[in-house]
């Protein structure tokens, strides 16, 4: 299909053909990860430890899809630890516990995902309207998130007994761990934006250049402010499951959480700039994450460490992500 | 109906402490090539803005087939027909040919909220012809150079055609700045057979290109305009006086009132290499009080960052002041030796 010939290419083209392809990078080093893993400790390939690694790069992957089109759109969601916190409170305090007698069922999902999205929109409106920088803006989301679920919970851990819950976080499809169906409906749902629909292909374009795309027409803060309202959306879904998963409701259950998602997307290609990568790189990048923290645990690297770790990786992420020549200055 | 497709009438713009453009009046007639000349400053920019509802006027109307229009977007413009293709382009790299051409009007291509790429990619091909470019349409913008991406935004501007069923309004704005020679002659080759179903503003500051491309040409000056020719009618002398408001006497550019240039060479440059961005530069030298004229020479901005003002990692073989080697100049050292950079 393709016709170019020769005369019309770019010297970013002829560039960028010497480099390897996106993903082909993400997918050698998620190979070799696993290699080298399984060497040093054969039982990463046992069903048990599978089982475990998908329970764990599942919700993983759930955080990481929203905060996908976040960075893609070249701005940054920090509030992930704060929403999940808000989502696993309102499940421990409305869901069958050890608490009160509440046991909403179903209803406490939603209302916990619909706070949740609401948290996401209220990002994207002190965004784009209030015309704070996202980091700002969501960093003191975070926090207001974190101190309302603290609050809530009185800082105590709500224990679930929620079945359906429980067994949604714990329960087993034949081998496979029900949380594997969510992960990959999830990575589905968000492909499928991504590729098919005028909100996906507008997040690129106001990452690739805001100011072009706004003069083609394309309302810019209608779309972050959905971008923000989504990522609430998916970060919601999985503070609840990772609650489930825990078995309690806490305000401190989204630690470290943050830290992961934005590791998964900008190790899995999408740059920190914006306009390149997406959820299939992120996909990639959750599965080198967990890969890595299950291999230190599995080799016997204490777990103080394993944050210097991940600050390793998103540093390389980085490097290899981002064309730097071409910044004018680095802020 | 009315004669012209767009017609300005008396629009005036001022900006604080700036009349950009005074009481300007202009027309254009369905498939013809209108040419717009000025010096800058001259209010050119201003007026194409207004066209395409960056700015609003202060005061004047503006017609488009005889009706007048308030034109607050690009959006506006376009459904309109009116399209412009900028001088430093408007694609996005990271999106495809096809997204490109469609960007901001996809509506047709979606049905219950998917977007259906091969519909669009079949349109987008359709518009590709026009500008007789056979790419695919799913070819990243990123890869293609200026040349292509400019017939890319021409092929943009023509989809208007389409979905407006009016004969579109088509301002290229200084397209021929940074094309080489025979890119050049391929898009006034595009423009001509365009003529036939579209009608070009064309503005450039070369006169050679007005006279060789348009019917009409309006020359601004100060925010006025201040003449209209028939471009078989006038010639690169007239045009000049009218845009400068003095005669050109085969002194283009004023040589009799340069400083003469003083016999020692404050700068020279002896093969000067970045890998990757420059090609060698094998010799160029400035001497003292010598002005630079017109347009920047150049190897204006490979010396700039041979002397450290624009990158410090510029390697160079040897750059030096006559009296002291300078060579390997960072931005400290360049502007305690006395070099600056505007």
């Amino acid at each position: 299909m393709a016709t170019i010939t020769k005369g019309i290419e770019s010297a970013a083209a002829r560039k960028s053909r010497l480099r390897l392809p996106p993903l082909v990078a993400p997918i050698l080093v998620l190979i070799a990860l696993v290699i080298l893993v399984t060497l040093i400790n054969p039982r990463f390939l046992s069903g048990a430890n599978i089982a475990n690694l998908m329970r764990q790069v599942s919700i993983l992957i759930i955080v990481a899809m929203g905060e996908t089109f976040i960075i893609l759109m070249g701005s940054i969601d920090l509030s992930v630890e704060g929403v999940m916190a808000l989502a696993s409170v309102i499940i421990g305090l409305l869901a069958k516990n050890y608490f009160n007698s509440n046991d909403f069922g179903l209803l406490a999902v939603l209302i916990a995902v619909v706070v949740c999205t609401l948290i996401g929109f209220l990002n994207g409106v002190a965004h784009t309207k209030m015309r704070i920088p996202s980091f700002m803006a969501t960093l003191g989301m975070m926090y207001v998130g974190v101190g309302l679920a603290t609050w809530l919970s009185n800082g105590m851990n709500l224990p679930i007994l929620d079945p359906m819950l429980l067994s949604w976080a714990r329960g087993n499809t034949g081998p496979i761990p029900n949380l594997t169906f969510f992960g990959i409906a999830i990575f589905l749902i968000a492909f499928f934006i991504q590729r098919y629909t005028r909100f996906g292909r507008y997040v690129l374009a106001i990452g690739g250049a805001e100011d072009r795309a706004k003069l083609a027409g394309i309302p810019i803060d209608k779309y972050k402010i959905l971008a923000f309202t989504l990522a609430g959306f998916f970060v919601g879904i999985g503070g609840v499951l990772n609650s489930a998963r825990i078995g309690a409701g806490a305000a401190n259950s989204g630690l470290n959480q943050l830290f992961a998602a934005i590791t998964a997307g900008v190790g899995g290609g999408t740059a920190l700039t914006g306009g390149t990568g997406g959820v299939v790189g992120t996909l990639i990048g959750a599965l080198i994450v967990t890969v890595i923290s299950n291999g230190m645990l599995l080799a016997g690297v204490p777990s103080y460490v394993q944050p210097a770790v991940h600050g390793v990786i998103i540093t390389i992420g980085v490097i290899l992500t981002i064309d730097r020549s071409k910044l004018p200055f680095i802020k | 109906m009315s004669d012209f497709v767009l017609e300005v009438r008396n629009v005036s713009k001022s900006f604080p402490g700036v009349q950009a453009l005074d009481k300007v009046s202009l027309q254009v007639k369905p498939h013809e090539i209108v040419g717009l000349v000025g010096e800058n400053g001259a209010g050119k920019t201003t007026l194409l803005k207004i066209l395409i509802g960056a700015y609003q006027p202060d005061e004047g109307e503006i017609l488009v087939r005889g009706k007048p229009v308030h034109i607050r977007s690009v959006k506006d413009a376009e459904a309109h027909g009116l399209a412009m293709v900028f001088q430093e382009q408007s694609m996005l790299p990271n999106l495809t040919v096809g997204e490109n051409i469609f960007l901001g009007n996809e509506e047709a291509f979606i049905r219950f909220g998917v977007i259906n790429w091969k519909n669009m990619n079949a349109e987008a091909r359709k518009q590709l012809a026009k500008v007789d470019l056979e790419i695919d349409p799913g070819t990243y913008t990123f890869t293609l150079n200026f040349a292509t991406r400019q017939m890319i935004e021409l092929a943009r501007a023509m989809s208007l055609e389409d979905r407006t069923k009016y004969e579109p309004v088509i301002i290229l704005d200084e397209p021929t700045t940074v094309l080489e020679k025979a890119e050049k002659e391929l898009l006034f080759d595009r423009i001509r057979s365009l003529k036939e179903r579209a009608s070009i503003i064309f503005v450039s500051h070369h006169l050679e290109e007005i006279l060789e491309i348009t019917d009409r040409v309006y020359i601004f000056k100060d925010g006025k305009n201040v003449a209209e020719r028939k471009t078989s009618e006038t010639n690169v002398g007239e045009l000049h006086r009218l845009m400068v408001g003095r005669e050109l006497k085969g002194e283009y550019y004023r040589q009799s009132k340069q400083v003469k240039p003083a016999p020692e060479v404050v700068l020279r440059v002896e093969n000067l290499n970045k890998a990757g961005r420059l090609s060698v530069l094998p010799e160029c030298w400035v001497r003292a009080g010598r002005k630079s004229a017109g347009r920047l020479p150049g190897w204006i901005n490979p010396i700039r960052g041979a002397s450290g003002l624009m990158d410090n990692r510029c390697a160079t073989d040897r750059l030096r002041q006559p009296s002291a080697p300078a060579w390997a100049m960072y931005h400290r050292i360049a502007v305690w030796k006395g070099w600056c950079c505007t």
